[in-house]
């Protein structure tokens, strides 16, 4: 697999993620799923809470709403500054992932194999949004696969590393997706070499 | 409603396993939380009409924002106003090894005067730059200037002596499902209401629990 190795690189997925998203069914595309992956990611941490008051459960509807809203970055107090954002990017990417993979396979007939981050960079993401607890028992089980169990002391970001690998892999992805239109166009617009 | 400090004192062990991801409400005479509830370190009236009992970890730095950033309002707004009893439980994991240390000097000091225990309880999440070596001896510091006796409390922790009132919190919290901390267990009236994960506002909590 290749590496982005230079600006031109860079600008080469900057440009494929812009043209696919001037289509507004690609651009929504990027929106919803980037909004699914961010619901994800906040609400897996508490389906207990989700389940019983935000969909069931006798409370007025307003009072609901602060339940789910409150959960959220920048909204609750669950996720620092830097988490917040960490998390916010990671859902975009989540989104712009989905539909350049979306595009690729509707208009090139690829195979899924380039968009392998997306569903790695979703399991990290929602991974990273759970150390906003401590200790949860897929953190320790993944450490105890290093033999660190128990040893939550090597992560110093206590768990913010599970949010910027998934970036990471989100953005090479991405890369690898925009790699495969080099030399061909969307809607009409040359790619680029 | 005053069921809450009743169905506690009642002290039944649930058999429910308690994850309770898919929803539904649970009596908390039957639910594991409820094991020794009454005799838990706890703030607020004892007929407040709801409850929240927390599990958390002297070491964990979740648990620590909430104490810090959260608890404060929490005490204000619903603890204070007769609303809500608030327990604290230990959910004692290896977020870092001098938690250990802590919550057997918590539960020491506890079982002597639980007006200390407080003021321990939050000079650890203030300061929360302990080790393995230095959590026993600022302990007994800082107890130095309470009404306790520090050098009784740090040995009977360094000696084990609480050692089964931590590992028994720890059991109660596994078999309610706690994986992570902090944990609370949302309380109204009788029925234990919701689980709520992760240092969350206290508008989740008070909305949660109707308030």
């Amino acid at each position: 697999m290749r590496l982005p190795t230079n600006t031109d690189d860079a600008r080469l997925v900057a440009r494929t993620v812009r043209l696919v998203n001037s289509s507004p069914a690609y651009a929504a595309l990027s929106a919803v799923t980037g909004f699914v992956g961010l619901n994800l990611f906040v609400v897996s941490q508490n389906i207990n809470l989700f389940i019983n008051v935000v969909v069931s459960g006798t409370l007025a509807l307003d009072a609901r709403l602060a339940v789910l809203f409150g959960l959220y970055p920048f909204v609750g107090t669950a996720f620092t500054a830097t988490e917040g954002v960490v998390l916010l990017v990671v859902a975009a990417f989540f989104g712009v992932n989905l539909s350049m993979l979306t595009y690729q396979l509707r208009e090139n007939r690829v195979s899924l194999r380039e968009g392998s981050g997306s569903a790695a960079g979703m399991a990290l993401g929602v991974l990273g949004a759970g150390c906003a607890a401590c200790g949860t028992a897929v953190l320790a089980g993944i450490l105890s696969l290093f033999g660190a169990a128990g040893a939550l002391t090597l992560l110093p970001f206590n768990g913010l590393e599970f949010s910027l690998v998934a970036l990471v892999l989100l953005a090479l992805s991405v890369y690898w997706l925009a790699d495969g239109m080099r030399g061909g166009e969307v809607r009409g617009c040359p790619v680029g070499y | 409603m005053a069921s809450v400090a009743a169905a506690g004192a009642v002290g039944v062990t649930g058999c429910l396993g308690g994850n309770n991801d898919e929803g539904d409400t649970v009596p908390l005479d039957s639910h594991p939380i409820s094991d020794g509830l009454e005799e838990q370190p706890s703030l607020g009236a004892s007929d407040a009409p709801t409850a929240v009992v927390a599990f958390e970890d002297p070491s964990c730095h979740s648990c620590h924002s909430f104490e810090t950033n959260v608890l404060p309002t929490m005490r204000e707004e619903m603890i204070e106003m007769g609303d809500t009893r608030f327990y604290y439980r230990l959910f004692t994991q290896p977020v870092q090894p001098w938690g250990t240390d802590a919550s057997k000097a918590l539960e020491a000091t506890y079982a002597s005067d639980e007006d200390v225990f407080w003021e321990l309880k939050s000079f650890y999440y203030d300061e929360f730059d302990f080790t393995t070596d230095d959590v026993l001896p600022r302990t007994r510091e800082f107890l130095g200037d309470t009404s306790v006796d520090a050098d009784g409390i740090v040995e009977s922790a360094r000696n084990g002596e609480y050692d089964d009132e931590v590992d028994s919190d720890m059991s109660v919290g596994e078999r309610a499902g706690v994986r992570g901390t902090p944990t609370f267990f949302l309380v109204d009236g009788d029925e234990v209401v919701a689980q709520v994960v992760g240092p969350q506002s206290t508008s989740v909590f008070r909305n949660a629990l109707g308030l």
